[in-house]
């Protein structure tokens, strides 16, 4: 759209220029032509003119291209041809004018179209400026979006599912931080996303693919740096263009928001976690139990909380120094370790406590306030915290704890929160465990004491009680005890008294202090002291009585017995005429003397104690000084000291007293005092001067002397026979009487039973006044009191020396009885009436091995087999009782330890009274008569036992008497009752077989007569019907002058052993019949092979025979060659009757026959049958047959059938394998003496093993009856031979059977 | 010099002798018998002999195949069944030896499938035994006619 002025000018110079162009075009064809006109070519003119008319035309436009035609026209008729005929003319006019006419039509359609171009483009330039204007608005948008999307980390996405194809945004990219480069497969998305995230995200998205619908999922990204982003993923399905499956969606990075919700969490989980433990600590704290049980929870809950490896409560000591520990838990439990006592001030826990200032590190290694660092860094602790426990500005504690994890500040915090509370726990179970002990001291006290204590507030009634006080009155704890109650325990004679005093002191507001009794319910009497005072406590308007109520049982009980004890001492005292007494040694003054002294010195207690002086007044003169330096050395050495001495008492009377003084020392060890007693032993001085006088008028020698042994008093006649004096003997001086040799032995025995304090009995020499010694027999013994204290030894010695002459005597007799006796060939054993043994003679000491010392004390029953004792014992009460000799056979066990029979005689020696003095025993050895006795009856009883176990009786028929003796046996085989008569034949004859019994008998009677041997085989018939088969042999025996005695035999039983023979038999009978049966199918299943063996012979026949016709048959029959084909037919048919002879034999049914067999013949025979059946399957065959095999005594029939029956199933074996087919059969001699065959084969072998394959029924063949090898083991065991299998090598089976060669002797 | 001459003449006697002998042989058209079974053997020569046939019999193949009687051999008459080679491996080794001698098989087990593997291999006629005498011979001749 131009200025309208240049648009006018630009149309004028387009209007000059196509008009100017059609001149120019006119003029050069005019040119041309005129050019062409001067060289003498062709007159082109007009087609010059065309051309340049056409070139006006196209870009001079319309006019000008008239304008040129015309022009052409003109200058055509004046310079070209202007002598043309007109027609000629007019044709090139016209020419000019079609070609102006089409080209102003073609100009038309040319301007057309170029305005139509031009409208086009216009509209084309217009559109074109809208959709750039549209690009640039969409490039805008797509920044913002990128923009937008980056803002909130959202990229979107397409996703094409049938071509797998992905697009991402710029977002998406930067997202998943993949190059922008890369084309985005699901593969590389999903190494991306986080392994464990993998399998949820691809389950999601192929649900959304395969059921069109939208999904929504989040899922983790694993970064290559290893950090992990949370994303968000929307998809929408969408159907492309195509029809195509097309998902897009967005991407969300949630990393930033998940991230603060995680944080969140942790934070939430932490306050969470410091709730919790502040609940289980404060559980804890309110929990009953122990200090460390309270403890123990605490730090339980620690380690549970708060991230602690372990964690540890201290407290502090009693003496404020150290720490103990008192809790841990978590990995060390210990509370006896290095560090269950801290003191204050050293390592971390004493520096904690000593600062009061908590400590946290998370570097133990480096922390200069932890001590064990290699501890710590093998169990891997890298923090710890601590936490003084404080309250009131006073350490009680420590809390501490390890961890191997790092500890937040926070833990800090959380310690703070839970250390307070720690600490007041720990105060008040303190301040518990105190009360609780001093309650408990309490408690104990009044227990131990006694005591028990309660208030009383008399105005209410009310009254506070200790628990003692339940004990006291006996009342359950817990009992409602009011004060009426527990005056029900008042003994009923106290109450009133009691009660009285108690309301008195309400009243008077007084102390009071009484005793009274209690009465318990089982009747018990309890003595109680009540002490009380009156007090006021706190603002209590009313008076409180404090008391205690004191259990003074026991102090009164024994205060009880004690006066009871004074006043049986005293009349103890009196009876025993003992006073007992007590001085003190400071002005010997008089403490204490009893009533009973007193009396003894013959003064009055009520004149008062007498002095030192007065009491020596009263000693006799001559006694006085004595008594008085023994008195003094006592003191001096402060020893006891034991005086006796006579009291002249005021009434003139002289008492002999024994005075005993113990002296007491103080804590100082002086003498203080003197206690003791004072004896009235005036009786007993008489009675002592009785003694010596009764002893004087013994008429022996008789003495005593004290206690120790020293001889006190000798009588006369002791001093008249001995001619000492009594200076001379007494003490100890007695023993020079002794003979010297005898003195040492004397005294040894003396003094041993004077240490024993027993009686003693001592033989030895005893001078006599004249110097002759004679044996003496010196007795004493001991008189003790009733303590059983030697109070004297009294003895007497007496003249044996008669006596010991006639000992002498009795014993040289004696040795002569003991040489008779030890020579006795027996036993002999000597008793008292008792049983006791007294003596033995030298072979009973030889035969038990013992010696005569042994003996003192044993009872032969240690020796006597305890199957003998009884008898033992009622051989000696027989021998003992009756007297006469009695008998008995025993064993009795040797020094070797074994048994011997004996036979033991007993007999007595008897007084005139007919007392048993002594009693003899005699026991001869009857070992070998007794063993040979038992010998006996053993082979009696052990034929007894076979005769019964054999069904066998023996019997004996006395020719002359005809009775018969029958042993045990006989009665059962015959069936014998009671009532039939044993020893009569008849009753034996009877019982004979009516068919057996005229033969039998008859037999019987004729050998008896002829006296020859018997042997019978009758049947018998019991009484209950029933028949036996008897067997009976019998000889005669004769006597020594050749006479038939009697006639001895048995009588067996055989009826088991013919039931089993016919059993046997019949079994026979079904092996024959399964062996034929057998044999018979196996011929059966060879019936093709025996078919053709038979067929060849025949064919052979049949071929002679007509060769035979053709000799015969020529004009000269040539009779030789006849014949010989004759003979050829009578071979042929002989071996056709061979063959079926054997396979009639096979087919035979009968008994076996035991003959001489060539075991090698028997294999050529098989073989024979089995030839055509190995050919037909193509089997070779091996025969190595042995030379000079024994024959065997066996059944041909049945060795054959063994034999085929081992081929055929080698045949069988080897119908079906490829390869060697060879069955290789060898016969040999073995070296002990058995011919054995062997039966291998190269087929496929025994599967199952080589011993089931005998079991019968056993078969791997289709149609096999499992008999064959049964069979064949049972035929060759019958022949007393051997059939087993084992595998052959390479392949195959090999089955081996041995037989015994026969032998002659056979 | 004239023992020379005889001594010459001699062996020139004897040499054509040897000579005419052996063209003989070579000439003469065998018949061979071979059967396991001995009296099927002397039965079949006995015939042969009486039909004017010369005949060589042999107990086995491996027997016949070592003589040196094969290429003079113009009719084989063979058992099927024997121990070691059976009658139609003999056939075949011989095919394979290039020997083409008329075969006629005799057999006691005859079975069609056996027949006729043998007819396909060329065999001339097979028999079952018994077998009709006549039979034989006329095979026996057609084959020694060919």
């Amino acid at each position: 759209m131009g200025h309208p002025a240049k648009w006018i000018a630009a149309s004028a110079y387009s209007d000059a220029r196509g008009y100017g162009l059609a001149c120019v075009s006119i003029g050069t064809a005019f040119g041309l032509a005129r050019v062409f006109l001067y060289f003498h070519w062709p007159l082109p003119f007009t087609a010059f003119a065309l051309c340049a008319i056409v070139v006006a035309f196209w870009y001079g436009g319309i006019s000008p291209g008239i304008l040129a035609a015309l022009l052409s026209a003109l200058i055509r008729s004046v310079f070209f041809e202007p002598g043309v005929a007109v027609i000629s003319r007019i044709v090139y006019d016209l020419a000019f004018l079609i070609v102006a006419v089409l080209m102003t039509q073609v100009m038309r359609a040319r301007n057309e179209l170029e305005t139509r171009i031009t409208e086009r483009s216009a509209a084309l330039k217009e559109a074109n400026e809208t959709l750039r204007h549209e690009v640039a608005e969409g490039t805008r948008a797509e920044a913002y979006l990128a923009e937008a999307q980056k803002l909130s980390h959202t990229g979107s996405f397409g996703w094409h599912v049938s071509s797998g194809k992905i697009y991402w945004s710029e977002e998406t990219f930067r997202i998943f931080e993949f190059e922008a480069a890369i084309e985005p497969t699901l593969e590389i998305i999903f190494e991306r996303i986080h392994p464990a995230d993998r399998q949820s995200v691809r389950e999601s998205i192929d649900s959304a693919a395969r059921e069109t619908k939208d999904f929504d999922f989040e899922h983790r990204l694993l970064m290559p740096d290893g950090s992990v982003k949370y994303l968000r993923v929307v998809g929408h399905p969408t159907e492309n263009r195509g029809g195509n499956l097309e998902f897009v969606g967005a991407v969300t990075d949630n990393t930033k928001r998940t991230r603060a919700e995680q944080d969140l969490h942790v934070a939430m989980a932490e306050r969470a976690r410091l709730d919790r433990v502040r609940a289980e600590v404060g559980m804890a704290l309110a929990r009953k139990g122990s200090l460390k049980e309270m403890l123990s929870k605490c730090v339980e809950a620690m380690v549970h909380h708060l991230d602690a490896a372990f964690a540890r409560i201290w407290t502090l000591s009693g003496d404020g120094r150290q720490l103990e520990l008192q809790a841990s838990a978590g990995v060390y439990t210990r509370l006896d370790g290095r560090y269950s006592r801290i003191p204050i001030g050293e390592l971390k826990i004493g520096r904690i406590a000593h600062e009061r200032k908590a400590h946290l590190t998370n570097d133990v290694q480096n922390d200069p306030w932890i001590d064990s660092k290699d501890w710590a860094r093998e169990e891997g602790m890298i923090s710890f915290a601590g936490y003084p426990l404080v309250i009131e500005d006073r350490t009680v504690g420590v809390i501490g704890m390890f961890s191997q994890n790092a500890l937040a500040q926070s833990t800090l915090d959380d310690l703070s929160f839970i250390a307070d509370g720690i600490a007041q726990g720990i105060e008040r179970k303190r301040a518990e465990e105190m009360l609780r002990r001093s309650e408990a001291f309490l408690a104990e006290a009044q227990r131990i004491s006694q005591i028990c204590c309660f208030g009383w507030v008399p105005s209410t009634g009310e009254i506070l009680l200790s628990t003692e006080t339940f004990r006291i009155f006996e009342f359950e704890p817990g009992t409602d005890l009011t004060l009426d109650l527990a005056f029900e325990r008042v003994h009923p004679e106290d109450r009133p008294f009691a009660r009285q005093r108690l309301e008195t002191a309400a009243r008077e507001q007084n102390d009071f202090d009484y005793e009274h009794r209690l009465q318990m319910p089982d009747g018990r009497i309890k003595y109680v002291r009540v002490v009380g005072r009156p007090c006021r406590i706190g603002e209590l308007q009313d008076p409180l009585f404090i008391a205690t109520v004191s259990d003074v049982t026991k102090s009164k009980l024994t205060e009880l017995s004690l006066r009871q004890s004074e006043r049986y001492l005293a009349e103890a005292e009196a009876l025993a005429h003992v006073g007992s007494w007590a001085w003190g040694v400071k002005g010997r003054e008089a403490i204490y003397l009893s009533d009973e002294w007193y009396r003894i010195y013959g003064l009055d207690p009520k004149d008062g104690a007498p002095n030192f002086e007065a009491r020596m007044e009263l000693i006799h003169p001559d006694d006085r000084s004595g008594v008085i330096g023994t008195i003094e050395q006592a003191m001096k050495d402060k020893a006891e000291y034991d005086l006796e001495f006579r009291v002249l008492s005021p009434s003139g009377t002289v008492k002999h007293v024994r005075a005993i003084g113990h002296p007491v020392l103080n804590a100082a060890g002086e003498l203080v005092q003197f206690v003791g007693s004072s004896t009235d032993i005036t009786e007993r001085k008489h009675a002592e001067g009785q003694l010596r006088y009764t002893i004087d008028a013994i008429p022996a020698l008789a003495w005593y002397g004290s206690p120790e042994g020293s001889v006190e008093f000798l009588n006369q006649r002791w001093l008249d026979y001995t001619g000492l004096s009594t200076e001379q003997a007494q003490g100890w001086g007695w023993q020079v009487a002794i003979h010297p040799d005898d003195v040492e032995r004397a005294m040894r025995l003396f003094k041993e039973s004077l240490d024993a304090k027993r009686p003693y009995e001592i033989e030895a020499r005893f001078r006599r006044n004249d110097g002759e010694f004679r044996w003496f027999l010196f007795r004493g013994s001991p008189w003790c009191d009733a303590s059983g204290r030697v109070v004297k030894w009294f003895g007497a010695n007496a003249d044996v020396e008669d006596l010991k002459r006639t000992e002498e005597a009795l014993r040289a007799s004696e040795q002569n009885f003991r040489l008779i006796v030890d020579n006795i060939p027996g036993l002999v054993f000597i008793t008292n009436a008792e049983g006791k043994l007294e003596q033995v003679n030298r072979r009973v000491l030889e035969y038990l091995g013992k010696k005569v010392e042994d003996l003192n004390g044993w009872a032969p029953n240690d020796a006597i087999h305890p199957d003998d004792l009884q008898k033992a014992i009622a051989l000696w009460k027989d021998t003992v009782e009756m007297g006469d000799t009695h008998s008995a056979d025993l064993r009795l066990r040797g020094a070797d330890d074994t048994y011997h029979w004996f036979q033991s005689r007993g007999l007595t020696l008897r007084d005139s009274e007919d007392r048993i003095l002594r009693c003899y025993y005699l026991l001869t050895d009857i070992d070998e008569r007794k063993k040979t006795d038992e010998k006996l009856r053993r082979s009696e009883e052990t034929l007894l036992e076979a005769q019964r176990l054999s069904h066998t009786s023996s019997w004996r028929l006395d020719t002359r008497t005809g009775a018969v003796v029958v042993s045990p046996e006989g009665r059962q085989i015959f069936g014998l009752t009671p009532d039939d008569d044993e020893s009569v034949a008849e009753v034996y004859f009877s019982r004979f077989h009516p068919e057996d019994r005229k033969r039998a008998q008859e037999l019987f009677e004729r050998c008896v007569n002829e006296k020859t041997t018997l042997q019978s085989d009758h049947r018998i018939v019991l009484p209950d019907g029933s028949i036996k088969h008897l067997h009976v042999i019998g000889h005669p025996v004769f006597n020594e002058s050749g006479d038939l005695a009697e006639y001895v035999g048995t009588t067996m039983d055989v009826s088991e052993r013919r039931r089993a023979d016919e059993e046997r038999e019949r079994l026979r009978q079904a092996q024959t019949d399964l062996a034929h049966i057998s044999r018979v199918t196996t011929m059966g299943e060879l019936t093709a092979s025996l078919a053709h063996e038979l067929n060849q012979p025949i064919a052979a026949a049949l071929t002679d025979a007509s060769t035979c016709l053709s000799w015969l048959k020529r004009d000269r029959p040539d009779l030789n060659e006849a014949c010989e084909a004759a003979s050829r037919i009578v071979k042929d048919t002989t071996r056709a009757g061979e063959i079926i002879s054997r396979i009639r034999l096979m087919f035979q049914k009968g008994d076996q026959e035991r003959a001489l067999v060539d075991v090698n013949e028997v294999i050529g025979e098989v073989l024979a049958l089995l030839r055509s059946e190995a050919l037909r399957y193509s089997i070779s065959i091996q025969i190595n047959l042995g030379k000079g095999v024994p024959q065997v005594l066996g059944d041909r029939i049945q060795l054959q059938q063994v034999l085929m029956n081992l081929m055929v199933n080698s045949i069988e074996a080897m119908k079906e394998v490829d390869g060697i087919r060879e069955l290789e059969i060898n016969s040999q001699w073995t070296n002990n003496r058995q011919t054995m065959v062997s039966v291998c084969d190269t087929g496929i072998g025994l599967l199952q093993g080589t011993d089931n394959i005998f079991d019968a029924f056993f078969t791997t063949k289709a149609h096999g009856t499992g008999m064959g090898l049964r069979i064949s083991r049972s035929i060759v065991e019958s022949h007393g031979g051997r059939l087993w299998a084992s595998h052959n090598s390479p392949r195959g089976a090999a089955f081996y059977l041995t037989l015994p060669a026969h032998s002659p002797t056979q | 010099m004239k023992g020379d001459s005889y001594q010459g003449m001699i062996v020139n006697f004897f040499a054509r002798r040897y000579l005419a002998n052996m063209a003989v042989q070579a000439e003469e058209r065998l018949v061979a018998v071979i059967d396991d079974d001995e009296l099927m053997r002397n039965a079949l020569r006995g015939l042969l002999k009486a039909a004017g046939y010369p005949a060589r019999v042999f107990a086995s193949a491996e027997e016949f195949l070592n003589s040196s009687l094969k290429p003079q051999t113009a009719c084989l008459i063979v058992d099927v069944r024997m121990p070691g080679m059976s009658g139609l491996e003999l056939q075949a080794r011989l095919k394979q030896d290039r020997y083409a001698i008329p075969t006629i098989f005799i057999t006691a087990h005859g079975d069609t499938k056996m027949k006729m593997e043998a007819l396909r291999a060329g065999a001339v006629e097979f028999l079952t035994k018994p077998f009709d005498n006549a039979v034989l011979l006329q095979h026996v001749r057609v084959a020694l006619g060919s």
